[in-house]
């Protein structure tokens, strides 16, 4: 059986590329992950890709991507699940290093956004909810995901300003990020008066499009070890799913696909949630970023502004979040940002986050989800 | 959804028939085929018309096909039967928490290179 490692990661800056196309950035990422680290051994490309099938009318694009690049001895797979589209290809690469098939394997995503209407990004974002529900009826996952937010503040007695936390923190760690997409900072004030989306949520609550490509390179311990590559492992991962329309839930603000996809991955790592000291959350909105924070057992449910408030998740924090910037801040190229999370990590493990650098970098837990936490994925870092 | 599913689901669409599972009796629309609570079998189960808004927001981040006439409000409601549902609201410039409503049947959008028009279910403020 192989033990999964981390021996390298390539990914262009998050952004709007109006002259390169979705193979020209995962070429660009692949190429800087296989040159810089010295990856030329592929046994497998796997590939996140949320939009191409609708955008640019591209199907089976990790075929493409191999092709692109001329990798013609490697099993190909494409995972396409909006957000989580990377965590999924990521997911089965570590099962494939772990099986034994495979002792090397490139696994990321691409996504290419900025060009398409903004009535295109709404819909087609919007797509990984149920379509009768939301899709048909005109809802969007913004409007569903405002429509929970209402109940979550009247239920905890939230305060706008509370949402606001989470983006503010997040462009200030953006602020200091070289490969993000918006890099300003803003005040709670800014997000309060930006406009809405659909109240309560501004366009600071919501992640914009955007276009990047993140790659890591996957392999067995102790092949990594006799070619000489520092690593991070893959020390424990889980998911799981729940009804996607939340008024099936038990809670229509309880992410369960998270605490149960957390629960396997910490049980898989031998940890507990406590011995985490760095995340790296998908929130595509402010209010999805509170109830992942709630899920994760860290605080009561409803308390996980507060916690944000007071610094916790702060890059000084007990537990930073997002350091970064996350989906809000260093950008969403749907397919590809898994992938830029587990980027992110490494450089976290590997001392190598500049000015996001945090100090002591123990566990880091990767988290990823289909939309309003239907499907839900968690990753165990650490031992770099 | 494709063409041929706004066509499986024209009579749930049109006449609000969700499902009722025949083993815990739990309701859902849109509607299943399996239960979310237990796994049982789901039948059909026609809704209630009327209901009240709970929550209500205006989609103002337009999506592809209902971007023609500007911002349009959405809503849960809650049917008299306590089902909770998404729905779009018409016929209201002003919504509000607690407003009676009943379902209306209204074209939603047009598509595709023939101008398909698609029909469904909006709420409206129940009259009088």
């Amino acid at each position: 059986m192989g033990r999964p490692v981390i021996v390298g990661v390539g990914y262009t800056k998050v952004g709007e590329y109006w002259d390169k196309d979705v193979f020209q950035l995962a070429y660009t990422a692949i190429k800087n992950l296989m040159d810089e680290y010295g990856v030329d051994d592929v046994d497998a490309l796997y590939v996140g890709n949320a939009l191409a099938g609708y955008y640019d009318r591209q199907l089976a694009l990790a075929s493409h991507v191999a092709d692109a690049l001329s990798l013609y001895d490697t099993a190909v797979s494409t995972f396409s699940s909006g957000g989580a589209s990377s965590a999924q290809a990521i997911y089965n690469a570590v099962l494939g290093v772990a099986s034994g098939q495979f002792k090397s394997v490139i696994v990321g995503g691409v996504e290419k956004m900025s060009e398409e209407l903004p009535a295109k990004v709404v819909r087609g974002t919007s797509l990984v909810e149920n379509s009768f529900l939301v899709d048909y009826n005109g809802l969007t996952s913004f409007s569903l995901q405002a429509l929970i937010a209402q109940m979550y503040m009247e239920e905890f007695g939230l305060k706008r300003e509370d949402l606001s936390l989470l983006p503010v923190l997040e462009h200030e760690n953006s602020s200091k990020s070289k490969h993000s997409q918006f890099r300003n900072r803003i005040s709670i004030e800014m997000v309060l008066n930006a406009p809405p989306v659909a109240e309560p949520l501004t366009i600071f609550d919501v992640s914009a499009p955007g276009d990047g490509a993140a790659f890591i390179a996957v392999m067995d311990e102790d092949y990594a070890r006799k070619n000489g590559f520092k690593y991070v492992k893959i020390l424990g991962m889980g998911s799981a799913s729940q009804p996607a329309n939340p008024l099936e839930r038990a809670s229509p603000y309880m992410f369960e696909a998270t605490s149960r996809a957390l629960e396997k991955a910490l049980s898989g790592a031998g940890i507990t949630i406590e011995d985490v000291n760095h995340l790296e959350i998908y929130n595509p909105t402010s209010i999805a970023g509170l109830l992942v924070l709630d899920s994760l057992g860290l605080c009561k449910r409803g308390e996980s502004a507060k916690l944000v408030g007071d610094g916790y998740f702060s890059l000084e924090g007990r537990a930073p979040v997002n350091t970064f910037g996350g989906a809000k801040a260093r950008g969403d190229p749907k397919g590809a940002v898994t992938a830029y999370q587990f980027v992110e990590a490494f450089l976290q493990h590997m001392n190598m986050a500049g000015d996001n650098q945090i100090g002591d970098v123990k566990y880091s837990l990767i988290h990823s989800m289909v939309g309003f936490d239907i499907s839900s994925y968690v990753f165990i870092l650490g031992g770099g | 959804m494709t063409e041929i599913s706004d066509w499986i689901y024209r009579i749930s669409r049109y006449r609000l028939i969700g499902s009722k599972c025949v083993e815990c009796g739990e309701v859902a629309y849109p509607p299943r085929l399996t239960c979310y609570k237990c796994g049982g079998k789901m039948a059909d189960y026609q809704l209630p018309r009327r209901g009240k808004i709970l929550y209500y927001t205006v989609v103002k981040s337009l999506p592809e096909r209902y971007n023609r006439y500007g911002a349009y409000p959405v809503a849960i409601v809650e049917l008299e039967d306590g089902t909770r549902i998404f729905g779009l609201l018409t016929d209201v410039d002003n919504p509000e928490k607690g407003m009676e409503v009943e379902a209306v049947l209204r074209k939603l959008y047009t598509y595709g290179e023939h101008g398909k028009i698609i029909y469904g279910v909006k709420f409206r403020p129940v009259l009088g």
